[in-house]
């Protein structure tokens, strides 16, 4: 019985070890060009689906946000090996990632000559005709309320409030002060309460 | 008022957004097929020769600098040397406890003494010259 006890607790302190440097085996792996192919599969099968949410809460459209995680992979893909490994490798993803979205926002808003400041109507535009958006009335205006937020406090107003990412976490990737993200994120909220309470 | 739309908390958690069926399953395969072929570049083999240039740079610096100091000090030597009146100086040494050992009152008695002596001195030898 006791010898049962023991093995059973050395198999558990095993598979923790294991967890615990899940990274930076990956990170290894992605060095060696014999890993190098098989590693960033389990990277992508990691990250792929949380990195699609970020963007798709970004873009709003499925089809946009489809292109932009396929941009981010490869982006991330042709430049593995700038990635050192002082940060993690999903806040690395997560800055790709949202560079991608800015610039895309960016490259629409050019298109559809709209200035920053103006309310991105476009984008409620392409949601309302996303097949693969099937929110009530009150989401519907929860997203207007997103869309009209200035474009880092919709950043920042995502992954707290879909997400609940840590400030910590937040402040590695879009490289802003904890203070600053926190006083962004209760403008954003203020603002989307004061949105959503406008016509009532 | 309409209750469920101004509570954030209330809307929080439900996700209205929708993927096509089965996207998740499949797109781990549809990213990689989309990812050309890649070999990491080799690390730059640097040869012994190339890793011992900077510390045969330091070593010929440093020589270079004691070379010139070296130079530099000889000159110094050179203006060192005694001039020829230098040559007729005699050196006097005064032993160690000479002035110690007289302190202030001894001093003052010592300098009556010789006072007394000389006066006494003087007095005789003008004497001497009278007589």
């Amino acid at each position: 019985m006791y010898l049962a006890f023991l093995f059973l607790y050395y198999i558990y302190g095993k598979i923790q070890r294991m967890q615990q440097y899940t990274e930076e085996e990956l990170v290894e792996r992605l060095r060696d060009n014999t890993t190098l192919r098989s590693a960033f599969t389990q990277v992508v099968s990691m990250y792929s689906e949380k990195l699609y949410w970020q963007i798709r809460k970004m873009v709003l459209s499925h089809d946009d946000a489809n292109d932009l995680l396929q941009n981010t992979f490869m982006k991330a893909w042709m430049n593995i090996e700038y990635f050192r490994g002082d940060a993690k490798l999903s806040t690395w993803l997560y800055k790709i990632a949202i560079n991608e979205c800015i610039t895309f926002l960016n490259r629409q808003r050019a298109t559809q000559n709209v200035s920053m400041d103006d309310t991105d109507v476009y984008l409620l535009e392409r949601l309302k005709g996303d097949e693969y958006f099937d929110g009530d009335e009150a989401q519907m205006k929860l997203q207007q309320a997103i869309i009209q937020l200035p474009e880092k406090q919709r950043l920042v107003f995502n992954l707290k409030y879909f997400e609940d990412m840590k400030y910590e976490n937040m402040s590695d990737i879009l490289g802003t002060s904890i203070g600053a993200l926190k006083a962004s994120y209760h403008h954003a909220v203020k603002k989307v309460e004061d949105f959503l309470t406008k016509d009532l | 008022m309409k209750k469920g739309i101004t509570n954030l908390d209330e809307l929080k958690g439900k996700n209205p957004f929708r993927v096509p069926e089965g996207y998740f399953e499949s797109l781990t395969t549809q990213i990689m097929e989309q990812l050309p072929e890649k070999r990491l570049p080799e690390p730059v083999k640097v040869s012994l020769v190339n890793r011992m240039l900077p510390w045969v740079y330091l070593a010929a610096m440093i020589a270079g600098l004691g070379f010139f100091f070296k130079v530099l000090n000889i000159g110094d030597e050179n203006a060192s040397k005694p001039s020829a009146s230098e040559s007729f100086l005699v050196q006097s040494n005064t032993p160690d406890g000479a002035y110690s050992a007289i302190d202030e009152e001894e001093d003052l008695d010592y300098l009556d003494y010789l006072e007394s002596q000389y006066v006494s001195y003087a007095l005789a030898e003008k004497m001497g010259n009278f007589e």
